[in-house]
């Protein structure tokens, strides 16, 4: 176990470090002069040059990148030029709303995705099955940026529920203005929930264990929440963090399309004004994120299910 | 498409599930020809240029003249949502192909080749998956500029890792196969043995797995035109259509919603033939 968690933790630094160098080339790639481009066409050769010199770029590329990551280790993140803020004051206060938001999606798409996954298994291949699979299909394909301007015209502009944009103040605020762009998030994830949950539910159950507890007559119910959600419930976990990434993603453009202050709005508004510093950093942040849940996921289902732990026997 | 219309021998076999008789793949197929038939038709079937202004007849509701309406400088909104489509599905169908071939290709090689090689490629791969997608795109439109060239290239550098993966590790398994040893029993080129004999027993999974990503493309792409980064303006595209109406919600509800329910129809079809693929093979695995 303990090599395991070794191998796994250095794999997750490998990566890390992939993402690092990926998202510090950015600057590189960009053609001609990044800084001339990043600060307009009414800066001054000297403006430019001062810049460039206080990014760095006129070092060689491996004390720049030495540079770089040291700074994102130590949290010295450095000046954002658009915004004139440092770039760790500006996410530490976009941070709040988007990780709400995120939250606030997934559960959503768990508290509709899990019962509809339950029905779905139970019910294969009658019409509520079909049912279930057409919604989902659906859902899938609806762009969130769609479904969240439909929502708004319902429930804000016609029935004025809720609040059209924004991000309100306090928590029940919160939880009203993110509640149009959680659901049209959650639209998105939920067929990969349903689908996945689906599946691992009809294996657990064509298991004989279920078949003893039916024999013993404890009720669907019963057998449902105490014996195949369990056992049923891992892969959809795992399938829920490689998510996260799609759901990070989608911030980007549900935030602007409610007007959230978040860190999706925060990396559009980068991309627009070709803040390449702050972007690198933005893209960096997001990758890590990524990699951490996986890592959390793999030595968790490790932890509770040995057999998932490689050099494990096969049972 | 009946059974004694494919010889043995043909090629297309291997592709073809022997049973194709779900609804879901005839409903797929319908929509999505449908679809691309009125896509193909746009020059012959808009009643008026795309792009075309006309400020008197301005934020119209649907009509005999004008089926979607019109959007806030007049122009017609079926005119420009059939346009939209095409660039949409033009651009998608490249992209998605272009990743597939570059990601397949080179993971063929790489689990081919193996050692060093393989191990460098799953690396970027691994990285490059790691990215959240759209993070990714935006990274490249920041560097190659607003337009649907950036939207393009960001989807194909962040599409092929899947690919390669999914090559790599079939590739790894036909490997130990008899027919792969021969290829080189038989002194066969390492091209003749990846191109003619490999690619084609695995290409298959990334075929299947292809239209989900055609849909995910598709809502990125449309995505980052409603943003206003892909499709540029006066052009249409399905996303930047949704944008441009997003002033007139509740005034003129159909410049948003309309364009959005076909991008949704698009991926409806796009699933279901997805759908209908994967149960062809159960059927056929399950004699």
């Amino acid at each position: 176990m303990f090599a395991y968690v070794v191998r796994r933790i250095g794999v997750s630094l490998v990566q890390l470090l992939g993402l690092a160098f990926l998202a510090f080339l950015l600057i590189h790639f960009v053609p001609g002069n990044p800084v001339a481009t990043m600060l307009g066409p009414r800066a001054s050769a000297h403006e430019i040059r001062m810049v460039s010199n206080s990014l760095g770029l006129n070092k060689p590329l491996i004390e720049q990148f030495w540079l770089f990551i040291s700074h994102l280790v130590t949290g010295r993140l450095g000046q954002s030029f658009t915004f004139s803020q440092s770039i760790a004051s500006l996410i530490g206060q976009r941070l709040v709303p988007s990780v709400a938001l995120i939250t606030y999606g997934t559960v959503i798409a768990i508290l509709i995705g899990v019962p509809l996954a339950v029905v779905a298994a139970l019910r294969a291949d009658d019409p509520v099955d079909h049912g279930i699979r057409i919604f989902t299909t659906v859902s899938f394909a609806m762009p969130t940026f769609w479904s969240g301007l439909v929502l708004a015209i319902v429930f804000a502009l016609k029935l004025h529920w809720l609040p059209i944009s924004g991000y309100g103040a306090g928590f029940w605020g919160i939880i009203r203005s993110l509640t149009l762009p959680a659901v049209a998030l959650a639209f998105s994830l939920l067929a990969v929930i349903v689908r996945t949950l689906r599946s691992s539910i009809r294996h657990v159950l064509s298991l004989e264990y279920v078949e003893a507890g039916r024999a013993r007559g404890f009720s669907t119910s019963r057998i449902m929440t105490h014996h195949v959600l369990r056992n049923a419930i891992m892969p959809t976990v795992t399938v829920l963090a490689v998510n996260v990434g799609f759901l990070i993603g989608g911030t980007v453009v549900i935030e602007q399309v409610f007007q959230i202050p978040g860190l999706g709005s925060l990396l559009f508004q980068a991309v627009n004004q070709r803040d390449y510093p702050l972007v690198e950093t933005l893209a960096v942040m997001a990758g890590a994120v990524v990699v951490f849940l996986n890592l959390a996921t793999d030595l968790i289902q490790a932890l509770v299910d040995p057999r998932v732990r490689p050099g494990a026997k096969n049972v | 498409m009946s059974d004694t219309t494919l010889r043995a021998s043909s090629p297309l076999r291997r592709f073809v599930p022997r049973r194709l008789h779900n609804w879901e793949l005839s409903a797929g197929l319908f929509v999505v020809g449908l679809l691309v038939t009125v896509a193909v038709l746009a020059p012959y079937l808009a009643p008026y240029p795309p792009n075309q202004i006309n400020i008197l007849a301005a934020l119209q509701s649907p009509s005999w003249h004008h089926w979607m309406g019109t959007d806030f400088v007049g122009r017609d909104v079926f005119s420009r949502v059939l346009y939209g489509l095409r660039i949409d599905m033009l651009v998608v169908a490249v992209i998605t192909y272009l990743g597939l071939i570059i990601g397949v290709v080179i993971g063929t090689v790489a689990g081919y080749i193996g050692g060093w090689v393989d191990a460098v490629v799953g690396r970027i791969a691994d990285t490059v998956i790691a990215f959240p997608f759209i993070v990714l795109v935006l990274a490249v439109v920041a560097i190659v500029g607003p337009g649907l060239k950036g939207v393009a290239i960001g989807i194909i550098i962040a599409g092929w890792a899947l690919y390669s993966r999914v090559a790599r590790s079939e590739m790894l398994a036909l490997r130990e196969q008899p027919f792969m040893m021969a290829t080189k029993a038989l002194g066969y080129s390492h091209l003749r043995a990846i191109f003619r004999h490999a690619l084609p027993n695995l290409v298959r999974t990334s075929l299947v797995y292809s239209t989900v990503d055609v849909v995910v493309n598709m809502l990125v792409l449309a995505g980052m035109s409603y943003l206003g980064l892909g499709q540029q303006a006066p052009g249409a595209d399905l996303g930047s259509i949704v944008a441009s109406g997003q002033g007139y919600l509740l005034s003129a509800w159909w410049i948003t919603t309309i364009p959005g329910v076909v991008l949704m129809l698009f991926g409806i079809g796009v699933s279901l033939i997805g759908d209908g693929i994967t149960r062809g093979d159960l059927v056929q695995a399950t004699p």
